[in-house]
């Protein structure tokens, strides 16, 4: 059986969300620094690492040995864990945005005289960083959603 | 049904309607922060208003007429603004038929103080022609050309116009690449102008008016770096970014060549070098020069109207004008540096922030590094020498030949020694009537106690053949005793004291007077009493068009001198009815008890010893002192000496300052009411209650008892933009009403009126419930009355106008709803290169007291907390967040804050904003001698207390600035008043406090208790009493709460789903 019949197209998208949150994990470390130096990231990180460990087990769970009731039992947790894992993603990013909010608002939005001050081209920068770590966080969480919606792969047939 | 083959459905819907169950959850709370600017992007609302309890109403019965009184009062204040300090040739007052020809690029676009862009905003070239007047078209033509070369650029998400050939606007934060004076040589006229190669031929044909204008811009987060500039090329030059550059002057040289006669108007809040314009002879010297300040929207009507003579010229510069800026003593330290061992602040395991590595790096205006910012320093050891009370001391003392006046030391423009003509172009209060007039001095009447008045009238003769209207200023020249030497008092040898305007008609005289508080005459003793005193002896009280004029009206009546020169170096015919002779006490003694005790029965003592250097490294700083100007002409604190911590003896209390540890958490005092008492619904606040106006009912201390630890700290610690929902003793906030049940009052912001808020901005309701309801489309509806000009306030030394100010401010705040503002910048000008100078009136504190104390009274008429900002020496904007400034006690009661005292002492103010920077190494708001001793105490301040921006943890932090007295710590959070939101139940911020570790710290919470009952206390006495606030819920609330709820059912349903689906199989199978 080919590797994409044994893990099953959802365990690839698990794989892409699995990456798109490690991207997403260093993006959130590299951006504290100028206006957010002092940013609390220590809750989205939590939960990146969550989402991001959960993927992994959603890919391992086809590689368990195990059949029929375990196999079931083992199946039922894998996809309570992906399940968990799009609410992680998309609490990360809820959670990391919300420290900055008002950040953001005021690097975007500030009386111009204010611009050499908070307009700064480092504060810019890890303003747009931010959005950018934001989005892939919700693309990790999209694409968790999307790989619960699709089929399984056949990994117990071969694992039995 | 519960098949396998439906799992990855129901496992998707689980997935996908659970996360955004989270997100819409999680975005509530963030729509929350930002529930204002929701409900003012939807047109929703949060709150409804009930206006029926009606405490202040405005005075204006329609939007028209609220627009109408704003527009006419900016109108007056360029007006009665503009200063005319040179006038030869009657080029002024410029004929309403004639021509002018309009020269530099500020001409045609003026350096505004604000920009509210109302939609019939008038500019010079406006303002001209509506009078009547002619604009040379060949230079507009030339400059509308230069002024169309610019490039937008992007400075973070804001486009910044950088024009090529000028106007200048503000320069960098102390950028020491030199400030950009940008200004369009002639020779680009043709080059870059498209200027015709006749242009001098066309100029000169129309006979017109050359008006030069020249302008240097400000505002927040700039300081001009001295000693270089650039020109347009970006080249450097070897000037002051005050002074003229070349090509600024080779304009004046243009118009000089195409004009026979030509006027400069100087557009600007920091006094300019301007001595190349008068030089008698010079290739430069003009006809006339006038001040224009930064006008606002409408100011330039008012320019020019005083410039064509529809007015008589009454402005007054609030400025001196030193031939070379750099010259005042003040500049010999500024800037600041670092101490030699600064980095030895952070060689230290804070036990406050475990692991954390914090530096003591210059801190960020916003964000940046961990930095205790306690890096940098300056010594202020000018003392009270500032401005023109060094130029006419010294120049006083020169002609009185003592103290080593004409000496060297302080010798910029001079040849050899010191000499006045040559120091200074226009002093302080310098202006030119157009009218005719003579002023006599008739009585002054001194009640020599704390609550007493110095009541001085002045005649003034019209003696011209129209109406107008006249200023007359008062000064003081008080007796120097062998008491003060022996102290180290320093006094000014003139005092500004306080000002009038009159309207006299014409041939007739009229009587202006003036009040000031005795108490101002009083000097602060900081060596001997430690309070203040008043020396006995002769006070000579005297008039003058300027601080010069007065000076000289004394020296020539009081002192019989003779020989005296005005600022134009011309023989000075002294006023011999300008001078009033008061003995006051007896000479030889001084009085340390009348003004030792404040009006409200405090004793005055010292409260911020360790503000001078001297207290932690003794004999470290000599201050300037007129008994030897060269002996004591202040030395570079930061070059000539190095200030290294570990040689004072008191380190350790010098470190912990600087580490900003003002308040150590105890442990060892139990709070005796961590949850706060639950209140019946008789105790809760409410503006009905006859306990208002007195904070010391007891029904205040009741009420504040009912806010839990927890919510008392919190609120201080995250004061946001807007007050937070104060509860207590387990009591939920339920649809608004909390076991306080206080109103929520947003705060607005700044100097020039309610930034950026039109008319109709508060439009809530539907015309026939809100008074105040203004059509959105209509011209008033989009009216912002943003509109004040403080340096042009300044320059019109009225406080009458003040007062008007104050009432338009007042007003306004009915009409747009909002009752809490940042309203009144009171610093003074310690120096000229303070970019933030734009936001205050003048260098002389004195005059910054009367017009902010008239300003406050006009607005209180009509409960607007108008807070004055920012308190505690701002005196420099680079490094403002963190920079220890470090004085005398006499310099720190006799200068910043007396600027300030009218407004808060006098006129009972209710807000006020501390400054940024250190009072010594103590965080002004943290500085409890400051605020606590002299503000609450001294002062009788009853009032809110905020901090600037709470921009660094590290350097702000709850505990001190609670202990201080303060009630709101700046940020942009709005209902957030826990110190336990953090991970842990601890502040999210400040994660050293949580209420497990405050909860031995009784003085702390109740200190924060009784900050919020001042807080309570402003609002039940303001505006907010007009309205009663009631919790709803919006649309994009309810949406979103709906959207929880929905997902979450259906997502708990799907997840239901797939358990059978997953679950189902295997159980028949099993079983």
């Amino acid at each position: 059986m080919n590797l994409i019949k044994r893990l099953g197209i959802s365990s690839f998208a698990l794989c892409l969300a699995a990456v798109l949150g490690l991207v997403a994990l260093i993006l959130t470390n590299v951006s504290v620094t100028a206006y957010f130096a002092n940013a609390d990231i220590t809750t989205p990180v939590l939960l990146l690492v969550l989402g991001i460990v959960g993927s992994l087990i959603g890919i391992a769970v086809n590689f368990v040995p195990a059949k029929g009731a375990a196999r079931k039992v083992v199946r039922l947790v894998a996809d309570a864990v992906v399940i968990l894992v799009a609410v992680a993603f998309m609490a990360a990013a809820l959670v990391y945005i919300g420290h900055r909010a008002q950040g953001l608002g005021y690097i975007f939005v500030h009386d111009p005289q204010l611009d050499n001050i908070i307009g700064t081209p480092e504060n810019t920068a890890v303003a747009g960083l931010t959005i950018t770590t934001t989005i892939f966080m919700v693309i990790c969480s999209v694409v968790t959603m999307v790989a619960a919606f699709l089929p399984d792969g056949k990994a117990e047939e071969v694992a039995a | 049904m519960f098949d396998n083959k439906r799992v990855p459905l129901y496992r998707g819907l689980a997935a996908l309607l659970l996360s955004v169950t989270a997100a819409s959850a999680l975005g509530m709370g963030i729509a929350d922060s930002f529930r204002t600017q929701l409900d003012s992007a939807f047109g929703t609302k949060s709150y409804e208003i009930d206006t029926k309890e009606v405490k202040f109403t405005s005075k204006y019965k329609t939007a028209a007429e609220m627009m109408n009184a704003a527009k006419a009062l900016a109108v007056r204040e360029g007006a009665e603004g503009t200063a005319i300090l040179r006038n030869r040739n009657n080029v002024l007052p410029l004929s309403k038929t004639g021509t002018v020809a309009l020269f530099g690029s500020a001409a045609y676009n003026p350096i505004k103080f604000q920009n509210p862009n109302n939609s019939d905003a008038v500019d010079l070239v406006k303002a001209f022609q509506d009078a009547g007047l002619t604009i040379e078209p060949t230079m507009k033509g030339i400059y509308d050309k230069l002024g169309a070369q610019y490039e937008d650029v992007q400075v973070g998400w804001s486009k910044v116009r950088n024009y090529t050939y000028g106007p200048n606007s503000a320069p960098g934060d102390y950028d020491t690449n030199g400030f950009q004076i940008k200004e369009g040589h002639p020779g680009v006229y043709e080059s870059a102008g498209e200027a015709p190669a006749d242009w001098q031929d066309k100029v000169k044909a129309a006979k017109a008016v050359g008006v030069c204008v020249f302008g240097r811009g400000g505002g927040e987060g700039t300081t001009y770096y001295p000693g270089i500039a650039r020109n347009t090329a970006g080249e450097t030059l070897n000037i002051n970014p005050l002074a003229l550059s070349p090509e600024e002057l080779s304009v004046v040289a243009a118009a000089k060549a195409t004009c026979d006669k030509v006027v400069v108007l100087l557009n600007t809040s920091c006094a300019m070098e301007i001595g190349e314009l008068k030089k008698a002879g010079g290739d430069y010297e003009v006809d006339g020069i006038a001040y224009i300040g930064l006008p606002n929207d409408y100011q330039c009507t008012g320019i020019v109207q005083a410039l064509t003579g529809d007015v008589n010229s009454t402005g007054a510069l609030a400025d001196t004008y030193a031939t070379i800026s750099t010259s005042a003593p003040a500049m010999q330290n500024f800037g600041g540096s670092n101490y030699a061992d600064y980095e030895t602040v952070a060689d230290f395991e804070d036990s406050r922030w475990p692991g954390v590595d914090i530096g003591n790096g210059i801190g960020g205006s916003f964000g940046g590094a961990n930095t205790y910012a306690g890096g940098m320093y300056i010594v202020e050891a000018e003392g009270i020498y500032t401005g023109y009370n060094y130029y006419e001391t010294r120049y006083f003392d020169s002609v009185m030949g003592q103290g080593n006046a004409a000496s060297a030391a302080g010798v910029y423009a001079s040849t050899g020694t010191w000499d006045y003509n040559s120091e200074v172009c226009y002093t302080f209060g310098h202006g030119l009537s157009y009218l005719a007039n003579t002023q006599t001095l008739k009585s002054v009447d001194v009640e020599n106690s704390v609550e007493g008045n110095i009541t001085a009238t002045v005649e003034v003769k019209n003696e011209s053949d129209k109406d107008g209207l006249f200023l007359a200023q008062l000064y003081v020249n008080a007796p120097y005793t062998d008491y003060d030497k022996t102290n180290l008092v320093e006094k000014s040898a003139i005092q500004f004291l306080g000002s009038k305007k009159v309207e006299v008609k014409a041939g007739k005289t009229a009587e202006a007077t003036i009040t000031v508080p005795t108490k101002y005459l009083a000097s602060y003793d900081y060596k001997s009493a430690k309070t203040y005193v008043l020396d006995g002896g002769d006070y000579h009280f005297a008039i003058g068009a300027g601080a010069h004029e007065a000076v000289n009206n004394v020296l020539g009546t009081a002192y019989s001198k003779t020989g005296l020169l005005d600022e134009e170096g011309a023989a000075y015919t002294v006023n011999d009815k300008a001078v009033v002779t008061k003995a006051i006490g007896s000479a030889g003694t001084c009085d340390t008890v009348t003004y030792s005790k404040s009006a409200n029965g405090a004793i005055i003592t010292n409260v911020v010893d360790n503000a001078d250097l001297n207290y932690y490294l003794p004999g470290t700083v000599t201050y300037l002192s007129r008994q030897d100007w060269q002996g004591t002409y202040p030395k570079n604190y930061n070059k000539d000496v190095a200030v290294t911590l570990a040689n004072s003896s008191k380190k350790a209390e010098w470190l912990a300052e600087l580490r900003n540890q003002q308040h150590v958490i105890a442990t060892d005092d139990p709070v005796e009411n961590l949850d706060g008492v639950k209140l019946e619904d008789s105790e809760k606040f409410d503006f009905a209650g006859s306990y208002i106006n007195d904070i010391n009912d007891k029904y205040w201390d009741k009420l504040v008892s009912g806010i839990s630890a927890d919510n008392a700290i919190g609120a201080i610690a995250h004061g946001g933009n807007q007050s937070d929902i104060l509860t207590g003793a387990g009591v939920e906030v339920k649809d608004g009403k909390s076991n306080i049940n206080n109103p929520i009052v947003g705060q607005a912001d700044g100097p020039q009126g309610f930034s950026g808020t039109s008319l109709s901005s508060n439009n809530g309701e539907s015309a026939d419930v809100d008074p105040y309801f203004v059509d959105p489309e209509s011209t008033e509806g989009q009216f912002k009355a943003c509109v004040n000009s403080q340096t042009l306030l300044g320059s019109s030394f009225s406080p009458d106008l003040a007062l008007e100010w104050g009432d338009v401010l007042g007003n306004t705040g009915l009409w747009v709803g909002k009752y809490e503002i940042w309203g009144a910048g009171l610093n003074y000008h310690r120096s000229q290169y303070n970019g933030r100078n734009t936001e205050y009136p003048s260098e002389d504190p004195m005059l910054s007291c009367q017009i902010g104390a008239e300003m406050i009274k006009g607005a209180s008429k009509y409960g607007i907390i108008v807070g004055p900002k920012h308190i505690g020496f701002n005196d420099q904007e680079y490094d403002r967040s963190g920079i220890c400034v470090y004085m005398h006690e006499q310099k720190f009661r006799q200068t910043d804050l007396r600027g300030f005292q009218g407004a808060i002492e006098d006129q009972k103010a209710l807000g006020m904003m501390i400054a940024f920077n250190r009072i010594g190494a103590v965080n002004a708001s943290h500085n409890v001698g400051m605020i606590k001793g002299i503000f609450r105490t001294e002062w009788g301040f009853k009032g809110l207390i905020s901090t600037d921006m709470m921009n660094n943890k590290y350097y702000f932090n709850p505990e001190g600035a609670i202990m201080a007295t303060v009630t709101m710590m700046a940020d942009f959070a709005a209902n957030d008043a826990s110190i336990s939101k953090g991970e842990g139940n601890v502040d999210k911020d400040w994660t050293y406090l949580s209420v497990n570790n405050i909860k031995n710290d009784n003085a702390l919470v109740e200190q924060a208790r009784q900050n919020l009952k001042y807080q309570l206390y402003a609002f039940a006495n303001s505006a907010v009493a007009n309205i009663k606030t009631n919790r709803v819920v919006p649309s994009w609330e309810a949406a979103l709460n709906g959207v929880t709820i929905g997902t979450g059912v259906v997502g708990g349903i799907a997840v239901l789903a797939w358990a059978a689906c997953s679950i189902v199989p295997l159980i028949k199978k099993e079983f």
